[in-house]
């Protein structure tokens, strides 16, 4: 992973798009400095409100949602003891703490908050941890919100309720949310700017819209011709090949092996994000050159 | 299902398996090579004693008849009488129990104490020197002899600086504690390397978990990371495993018991099997069985108390 | 119960997979040379004992008693004279072959009945399992002492006993391999084809199964080494004029005080080969793991 860079605004949205192994849930933890030991050497600076950012600083914060809502959550603890823990990091306790977690819960849309209180995580539905997995992180009064595919592991009524949840905390709270997430039909309905990642880099970022309806990278392009569509009636297309792995990357641009659209000196081209619009930027050195579609080509 | 049905059907469940355990010791007499009596008493005994002493020892009669009479007495806390001391063995249990209960629970406390840091330290220093050093250590510890370490303890360290006595039970609690601090040390160092190998496994995987990032990421202090949410949900296997290492601690305690001559059951073992001491052997074999699984009983019910995922079945 | 999961504890820290970074290059082989290394050189001192040893490892000699380390006697002497040195390289004939024979046999016995049992499956793994599970019920070793009580104190009797438990260990082990590698194409391939139950057994089974018994027999091997001189140390196993380590630390036991030297070189020697024997279990361990 490497010049990965991006900016979310307050009450925005920011979609992070791109295969498994493309290095966006690294990007994730990253940013809130969670890196797993065996990752070797990060550089980088988060800024948070033009500050430079501490995973342990105390003003500032970052909430963190994850895939599986099986998982985190600590096992051993009540919903409204986890919920506590975030409340404590800016000292409220005692009964006000108690308070602040049922409003917490309802603020979630969480039923019967009460009750819920002293649920432990194996006792709720998927969708109610993932509720209570948001409240926490909320209760630490975060800024910026880091969602790591919160949908994926739901039904899919369930993920609907739960994009909606973040929408509304969103513009209620005026949050700043990363949405990071493999599906680019999800990342559509909630972000409002994308960075589609691929290989450690960003290859292509700007507005929600515009990326989907106009992409100005092949790679962008093929992942919009892999969603499966209801109407066309057709099988939807994956990319050729895997994507490389990491330590292994292709020299130039990185996914001039897979590219359709591949000449010769793509293995040579250097990385820059070059302005293809209004806030838009692509790293594909013919995206002037390209026609590229939005839809999957009529056969 | 309640908690108290839980623990009901689980006592339930040991039932079978005491019939079977009683019957194996009853056994062990019956498979010894020759007329037991005979082998205790020596060649020049009297016919009269070998027929009394095969009467006491259960011998004469057919082997399931023996087996329920045995296991009769058993029940009632009669385990025969002692050929050698011209005691009960229930009486020589419960005289000598109290010794070993202590270093037991002694030994116990020292190697979590000591397990507890250093797995967390090397799980925290995952693949770095301190990781290596401390796993190299454990292995080390798994290969020394428990006698010859409490020896190297008492001979380079106990008697030159004069701390700590060699040898006894002392007297009184403080006593107690003294004479019993380098037995259980020393024990406690064999049960620490596995405490130290399996608990950095599971604390390594605590630590990797998601809800683990979750509170990192809400700000918390890393000493309150560790103590509330790493610790607890690691910690409740290294109870379950001690139970299992059971056996092999009480084999840490005969040893230990010998070599610090603490008066305790494993030394009442060896003796017993020296001089073919039937009815203690089987009587302290029986004890040693029960304790097992009441040690195993009392981690279930304990992981049932600390940790709401386990499903009562 | 409580001794299977001691076991597969003991098994977990040589063998279980430990999630960490890829381990350096040479690592593995480094650590399995030094291990062989060192049970070569055990084994090598067994066999040449008389061609090593300065002195009869039982020749006394009465007038110099306790004397400690000097260029006659490199280890000093014991209480009647005898050579430190030559009763620890005499030592590796009876621990290393007891421990061998302790390990050998029930490894043999109970990876047959496991492979027979995981194979053929129904009854016979039925009943192999509620022996296994009632063995293991017990605290093993207070079973083995039990044994040994009955028996008779002697090498014999902790040879019998280890191995009346400790077969249980390895068919275990075995079972649950062949069951794994029983659903495997190639086997199942074999038994379409009509070959004899013993040849898909010992020609396709065996050669895929055989690596877990063998490391955990490395395991083992360190555990009967520790149970025999222990055994021997308590005086219930191997008797005193043989040199055994475990007797020779009881023999120093009385000299505390005054020669606590005495006790380190058997001792040493306990720990030295132990460790030979984990290395090697460790390196298979990291081979196999897969």
């Amino acid at each position: 992973m490497d010049g990965v860079s991006f900016e979310v605004r307050g009450g925005e949205c920011f979609g992070l798009a791109g295969e498994s192994g493309a290095g966006k849930s690294l990007t994730l933890r990253a940013v809130i400095g969670l890196l797993p030991p065996s990752t070797s050497l990060a550089r980088g600076t988060v800024l948070l409100r033009g500050e430079p950012y501490h995973a342990r600083s105390r003003a500032q914060r970052m909430g963190m949602v994850f895939q599986e809502p099986k998982t985190s959550l600590n096992p051993l603890m009540r919903a409204g003891e986890m919920i506590r823990e975030g409340l404590r990091v800016h000292g409220v306790r005692g009964a006000h703490a108690k308070r602040s977690a049922i409003a917490l819960l309802q603020e979630v849309g969480i039923e019967d908050p009460e009750l819920r209180l002293r649920s432990f995580p194996h006792q709720l539905s998927g969708g109610q941890r993932q509720r209570v997995a948001i409240a926490m992180a909320l209760a630490a009064e975060p800024a910026v919100l880091l969602c790591d595919e919160p949908t994926t592991a739901l039904d899919v009524p369930v993920q609907e309720r739960i994009l909606q949840l973040l929408d509304r905390l969103r513009i209620e709270r005026g949050l700043a949310i990363v949405f990071v997430s493999h599906d680019l039909a999800v990342i559509g309905r909630i972000a409002q700017r994308i960075g589609v990642m691929y290989a450690g880099r960003i290859l292509e970022c700007g507005p929600a819209t515009e990326v989907l309806a106009r992409p100005c990278h092949p790679y962008t392009e093929r992942l919009l011709a892999s969603l499966p569509r209801i109407d066309a009636g057709m099988p939807a297309r994956g990319i050729l090949g895997e994507p490389p792995s990491p330590g292994r990357w292709p020299s130039g641009c990185r996914f001039h092996p897979r590219c359709a659209h591949a000449k010769p000196d793509c293995s040579q081209a250097p990385y820059v994000l070059m302005d293809c619009g209004p806030d838009r930027q692509s790293a594909c050195i013919y995206w002037r050159e390209l026609e590229l579609t939005a839809q999957r080509e009529c056969a | 299902m309640s908690r108290f049905g839980f623990v009901g059907k689980r006592l339930l469940q040991t039932v079978p398996l005491l019939v079977v355990m009683l019957f194996v010791v009853y056994a062990l007499v019956r498979v010894a090579p020759g007329d037991p009596a005979q082998t205790l008493l020596g060649l020049h005994a009297t016919p009269a004693r070998v027929a009394h002493l095969d009467k006491e020892l259960g011998v004469d009669k057919p082997l399931l008849k023996g087996y329920l009479s045995y296991a009769w007495g058993a029940l009632h806390g009669d385990l025969g009488n002692s050929v050698k001391a011209q005691q009960p063995v229930a009486t020589i249990i419960s005289n000598r129990l109290g010794v070993s209960v202590w270093l037991l629970a002694g030994a116990m406390l020292l190697s979590l104490l000591g397990a507890i840091p250093l797995a967390l330290l090397a799980a925290l220093r995952q693949g770095r020197s301190a990781d290596h050093g401390i796993r190299m250590v454990s292995v080390l510890g798994l290969t020394i002899p428990t006698f010859w370490l409490g020896l190297v303890l008492v001979s380079f360290f106990a008697l030159p600086t004069g701390l700590f006595p060699v040898s006894g039970f002392g007297q009184g609690v403080v006593g107690h504690l003294h004479s019993i601090f380098l037995p259980a040390l020393t024990l406690a160092i064999g049960i620490a390397p596995i405490q130290i190998r399996a608990l950095r496994l599971s604390l390594i995987g605590v630590l990797d978990s998601d809800f683990i990032a979750t509170v990192r990421a809400m700000g918390l202090r890393e000493r309150r990371v560790l103590m509330r949410h790493v610790l607890p949900n690691a910690v409740s296997a290294s109870l379950t495993l001690l139970a299992a290492q059971l056996g092999v601690i009480l084999f840490g305690e005969v040893i230990v018991e010998n070599t610090f001559a603490l008066p305790g059951i494993g030394q009442a073992m060896v003796q017993a099997i020296i001089q073919r001491d039937y009815p203690v052997v089987q009587g302290l074999t029986l004890a040693a069985a029960l304790l097992v699984v009441g040690m195993n009983l009392l981690a279930d019910v304990l992981q049932v108390a600390l940790d709401p995922r386990v499903e009562l079945r | 119960m409580s001794a299977q999961g001691l076991q597969s504890g003991i098994l977990g820290l040589m063998s279980r997979e430990e999630r960490e970074q890829p381990r350096q290059a040479g690592a593995g082989s480094l650590k399995l040379r030094t291990g062989v290394g060192i049970v070569a050189l055990f084994a090598l001192a067994a066999l040449l004992a008389p061609l090593l040893s300065p002195y009869a490892p039982d020749s006394q000699d009465l007038l110099h008693t306790l004397t400690g380390p000097s260029a006659q006697h490199l280890l000093g002497t014991d209480v009647v004279g005898r050579d430190v040195l030559s009763r620890v390289i005499y030592a590796t004939r009876t621990d290393l072959p007891v421990a061998a024979a302790a390990v050998l046999i029930p490894a043999t016995a109970g990876s047959l009945i496991g492979l027979v049992a995981g194979y053929f499956g129904r009854l016979t793994d039925t009943a192999l399992m509620r022996t296994a599970d009632l063995i293991l019920a017990f605290p093993v070793y207070v079973l083995v002492l039990a044994l040994i009580a009955v028996i008779g104190p002697g090498v014999g009797a902790i040879i019998l006993a280890a191995s009346v438990v400790d077969w249980v260990i390895y068919a275990r082990l075995v079972r649950s391999e062949v069951l794994r590698v029983k659903s495997l194409d190639y086997i199942t391939a074999a038994r379409a084809s009509g070959l004899p139950h013993r040849r898909i057994l010992f020609r396709h089974v065996l050669p895929n199964v055989i690596h877990q018994p063998v490391i955990y027999m490395m395991s083992d091997m360190v555990l009967l080494i520790l149970a025999l001189s222990s055994l021997s140390f308590l005086g219930i196993g191997v008797s005193s004029p043989t040199a055994e380590w475990g007797r020779m630390i009881a023999e120093a036991e009385p000299f505390l005080r005054l020669h606590p030297w005495l006790i380190l070189p058997p001792g040493l020697a306990i720990v030295t080969v132990g460790i030979g024997f984990a290395l090697i279990a460790d390196a298979l361990a990291d081979r196999y793991r897969t």
